[in-house]
């Protein structure tokens, strides 16, 4: 229990008697020398044993102070009744620390308000009722999705209280359809699987079917006051589409194909003038992509910016296919596969669908690709 | 002769083990290491007996603020420390 017993040992040999404390690893503390003898505190559980040892020395021991929380609450352990009704606050104040004894709804209109107290009890929340923390969530979601023109919802429940504050939404600007400067038009006909308007005006929602052409994001709108309003629009809008790729291969011809291998070039740019210090892009047959890339090295304490221009590009290939359709069906399907790849609208592809048609000339082929592209592109 | 180098070496142990220390602070307390018994102690005079010596620790209201088996730490307004060998 922590408490302690401050005692005095008076005549006979209390030398010996400290002595046989100190070896037998008796916790004493704060030991000072009386007029007969000395003073010492000890735990209280030894207290008892340390009486009977000096009785063997002749030492006259005596308890001086009783120090602990052990000692203040003796008396009260003592009575039932008070140590019962304690234990009988404790539970109650356990349990009832998770009933609702009081709803408050912050709600900007009455409608609301009531609409969120039906719902509230509808799910077993009421005054009297036992909280579950579990279904706190789901409740809030319910009010969100069930309640008309409620934007933002939260509930809290803290010390019996719980409080549910529920936000509006407000109304989103009208926008007008202006089609020739700026608008986000649809590149593809399809279903939409994710919308992020970061800027503009749109009224899209997630599962609309949209057309080629139709208006996505809107850049210009009526404000409150009645003025026309211009933004820049910037949308990222992904939707489930269908497109056909279309190749073709002519007999007798030398075939490019397109590789997508990288080639690097570094230049110099020192005082306004450039060096070439690796170009491997010369033999190149034709440019299809590149990126730049600023660096700096340091020579000699110096910082010297370079460039380097990393090039895709299609390797030049000498294959002369003389009318063999089998050939010009294999080198028309290595040629849409890279054109599919460099795609950069085509966001993940789920099934393809190919289909030829053979001429004298050559051989055309086609190809349906499902799967969810960026339509905004 | 091994046997007497072994019990040489194992002395030397023994003693840099159960070697008593004793450490002062400026606020006036004593920290004893590996003492042996509690000789005499009045608030004027503290006797502490160790494995080869003798301390003797003079001052007044000297008080032990706690004492375990081996340690003990002394407080109080100490005037001096002697040392003396045991005799045998």
């Amino acid at each position: 229990m922590l408490s302690k017993v401050r005692f005095e040992v008076a005549s006979g040999l209390y030398c010996q008697f400290l002595n046989y404390l100190i070896e037998n690893n008796y916790y004493l503390i704060s030991i000072k020398h009386t007029e007969f003898g000395f003073s010492a505190i000890c735990l209280a559980e030894d207290y008892i044993k340390i009486a009977k040892i000096a009785v063997k020395y002749q030492c006259k021991i005596k308890a001086v102070k009783k120090i602990g929380i052990y000692f203040k609450i003796k008396n009260i352990l003592k009575r039932k009744g008070i140590m019962f009704g304690a234990c009988l606050v404790l539970l109650l104040t356990y349990i009832f620390s998770n009933i609702i004894w009081r709803i408050d709804v912050i709600a900007p209109t009455k409608n609301i308000t009531e609409d969120v107290y039906t719902l509230l009890y509808e799910n077993n929340i009421y005054t009297g009722a036992y909280f579950n923390k579990d279904k706190n969530k789901d409740v809030r979601m319910q009010i969100f999705s069930n309640v008309d023109n409620v934007g933002y919802v939260t509930l809290n429940f803290y010390k019996g209280v719980l409080t549910c504050k529920v936000d509006q939404t407000i109304n989103r600007m009208p926008y007008l359809e202006n089609a020739t400067t700026g608008n986000i038009v649809s590149n593809l006909d399809g279903v939409i699987q994710d919308l992020r308007i970061y800027n503009g005006f749109s009224d899209l929602k997630i599962g609309q079917v949209v057309t080629k052409g139709e208006l996505l994001v809107s850049s210009t709108y009526l404000d409150n006051s009645g003025n026309l309003q211009q933004v820049m629009p910037r949308a990222y809008i992904e939707a489930y589409c269908v497109k056909q790729y279309e190749t073709q291969v002519e007999f007798n011809k030398i075939v490019p194909i397109r590789t997508g291998k990288t080639l690097n070039k570094i230049t110099l740019k020192c005082l306004g003038k450039e060096l070439v210090i690796k170009d491997e892009t010369k033999n190149m047959f034709s440019q299809y992509d590149s990126e730049k890339k600023f660096e700096y090295i340091r020579i000699m304490g110096f910082k010297l910016p370079i460039t380097k221009e990393v090039i895709t590009y299609y390797e030049k290939t000498d294959t002369v296919i003389e009318k063999n359709e089998e050939q010009a069906l294999a080198s028309a399907k290595k040629i849409m596969t890279t054109v599919i790849k460099a795609d950069k609208s085509l966001i993940s592809a789920e099934k393809f669908e190919y289909s030829n048609e053979i001429t004298e000339s050559g051989v055309t082929l086609y190809c349906k690709v499902y799967g969810n592209y960026d339509i905004t592109q | 002769m091994k046997n007497d180098k072994k019990k040489n070496i194992l002395r030397s142990i023994d003693d840099t083990v159960n070697a008593t220390t004793i450490s002062i602070d400026d606020s006036g307390s004593v920290v004893l290491e590996n003492f042996k018994k509690v000789l005499d102690y009045t608030s004027e005079k503290l006797v502490m007996e160790t494995n080869k010596r003798l301390i003797y620790i003079y001052g007044s209201e000297l008080t032990i603020l706690s004492c375990s088996k081996h340690n003990a730490v002394a407080k109080g307004n100490i005037e001096k420390i002697e040392i003396f060998l045991k005799e045998v």
